[in-house]
């Protein structure tokens, strides 16, 4: 199983090249194709510091640099008509593709720049959302992959859109939080089943769970990603609210704003 | 790519061979592992006052001789197939029958259940389906009551708007999509940015399709708000499809629980097998 088709967003110069690093080496590895995207913010004429037709110039040279000498096909696309903002295309054209890649910002550089793709886009779409942030890019995506999976239905799809990446892993984990206790009731054996079903998707992987409560449970992920040496985080993205977009969970803000991992988000 | 786990649920003799006949056809067309399950319904606690010893007493013994027969027919039908099967019953508690339901179907690949009329009516089994269908992280498989299992999948009809819910679906139908003999993909009111945007969604997720080996026919029809669920049932029995791809619209605010007309429809008048996701 492999992703065919990835579209990634370009918004601005500091993460387009972390962004195109990224879906360059998930392009070959899954033989997929690659559609890059800029949408020409509208009602401005500059954008950090340089007008609109420059960073269009800008971001197009930085996918073509990063594209020359790839064997994967790819196409560059640029938008603008002022009929959809840069998070609505995404969505739009992201429900067509088998996974999206974008930028993500460490929470000490975030608030230098208005574009903050990633968090209006996970939950929202229905693919998965690769969000790569600083350094990410030099991350293996075929290396040990960390599942952060509570059995619900955000984490349980973000599983199961991972398999293409889950298949390539040397080391796949999978971390149950809160697992049935007395006054937690639930079937018995659940992440041992989630585990026979991926084993016949031939993803062999570890168990491990840990019992954290909400608040800190987007802490123990990062913190585990580390003591483990995950290339990979693998998670859910809780929405509050899908008519008020921007409202995230505790633990998707958290992993969000402090990873210096890639992350998979479904939701 | 193909379905490793499907999980086909068995509360009542009544739809286990319209269950059993698509499960097991699947199972055996994808080598995947099938799992039957049966939740064993609980008697409310708190009525117990209420009622004569020897209904309990009755009811007691009706749940053990039905989970028993249900374990029976699933044996029978999956005992001389060429895939494993196991049967799995478990005792329910006081949470909703759906929720035990979810967090099974939430290990596997599919979610088999019967089609029950009246989605979302309070008290109904359609209310069970509904609530399935709203809080499930897999993709549902619905099969009607009269539903014959000889052919399933081999004529794909989706119903894409581009949203959510019915592109979840459709991602979530691929391993059925590639053993098709023809699919055929249908919008209905297509935004008029897409026809004319260079981005032109329709197109590109038939490009993506493709790459998976997956060729599409595009059908582009308009139809009144309304009319979408009649509009869409006519065009995929008109087609012979045999099966239904389709998002689960939800509306208002209470969500797992009211569907949206255009979905309300298409659960109560579908005579073909319908795969959805929210």
């Amino acid at each position: 199983m492999s992703y065919r088709t990835l579209l990634t967003g370009l918004a601005d110069t500091e993460t387009a090249p972390r962004v195109m690093a990224a879906a360059s080496a998930l392009a070959n590895e899954h033989g997929a194709h690659v559609i890059a995207l800029h949408v020409v913010p509208a009602g401005v004429t500059r954008e950090s510091g340089a007008t609109i037709e420059d960073l269009a110039e800008r971001l197009r040279e930085i996918y073509e640099e990063h594209r020359d000498g790839e064997s994967y096909s790819s196409e560059w696309c640029l938008l603008d008509d002022n009929e959809l903002s840069a998070t609505g295309a995404l969505i739009e054209l992201g429900n067509a593709c088998d996974a999206l890649v974008l930028g993500q910002r460490h929470a000490r550089e975030a608030g230098r720049s208005r574009w903050h793709l990633g968090e209006h886009i996970v939950g929202v779409t229905a693919r998965p959302v690769l969000l790569v942030p600083e350094g990410g890019e030099r991350m293996s995506f075929g290396g040990r992959v960390l599942v952060a999976w509570d059995g619900g239905t955000a984490s349980t799809r973000a599983v199961f859109d991972a398999l293409p990446l889950l298949q390539r892993a040397t080391d796949v984990r999978v971390h149950r939080f809160n697992p049935p206790v007395e006054e937690r009731r639930h079937v018995s054996g659940l992440a041992e089943g989630l585990a026979e079903t991926l084993a016949r998707h031939e993803v062999a992987l570890d168990l491990s769970n840990s019992t954290a409560s909400r608040l800190e449970i987007g802490e123990e992920i990062l913190a585990l990603a580390d003591e483990w040496g995950a290339d990979v985080i693998v998670m859910g993205c809780h929405v509050h609210s899908r008519v008020r977009q921007f409202l995230l969970g505790d633990t998707t803000r958290h992993v969000f704003a402090n990873t210096t991992r890639p992350l998979l988000m479904g939701a | 790519m193909a379905y490793q786990t499907l999980l086909a649920h068995f509360p009542l003799e009544e739809d286990v061979d319209a269950v059993l006949g698509v499960a097991t056809t699947l199972a055996e067309r994808h080598s995947a592992h099938l799992l039957g399950l049966h939740v064993v319904p609980r008697l409310d606690t708190v009525h117990y006052y209420e009622v004569p010893v020897s209904v309990l007493r009755e009811f007691e013994s009706h749940r053990r001789t039905l989970a028993e027969r249900l374990g029976e027919r699933f044996a029978e039908g999956t005992r001389t197939r060429d895939f494993v099967a196991d049967w799995r019953v478990v005792q329910g508690d006081d949470r909703p029958l759906e929720r035990m339901l979810i967090e099974v179907g939430n290990t596997t690949d599919l979610i088999v259940v019967a089609l029950t009329r009246e989605p979302g009516r309070r008290g109904s089994r359609g209310e069970l389906t509904g609530r399935l269908l709203g809080g499930s992280g897999r993709p549902v498989l619905l099969v009607p009551p009269e539903r014959a299992p000889d052919t399933l999948g081999t004529r794909v009809f989706l119903a894409w708007d581009g949203q959510r819910a019915a592109t979840r679906a459709l991602f979530g139908a691929l391993p059925l999509l590639v053993r098709a003999d023809a699919v055929r993909l249908q919008r209905i009111n297509t935004p008029a940015r897409d026809r004319r945007h260079a981005l032109g969604a329709t197109e590109q997720l038939a490009a993506t399709l493709s790459r998976h080996g997956v060729e599409v026919e595009l059908f582009h029809a308009d139809a009144r708000e309304g009319d979408i669920g009649r509009e869409l049932l006519g065009f995929a029995v008109d087609w012979g499809a045999d099966l239904i791809v389709s998002g689960c619209q939800e509306q208002g605010a209470v969500r797992e629980f009211l569907l949206g007309s255009t979905t309300r429809h298409l659960l109560e008048h579908t005579t073909v097998p319908m795969l959805m996701s929210h």
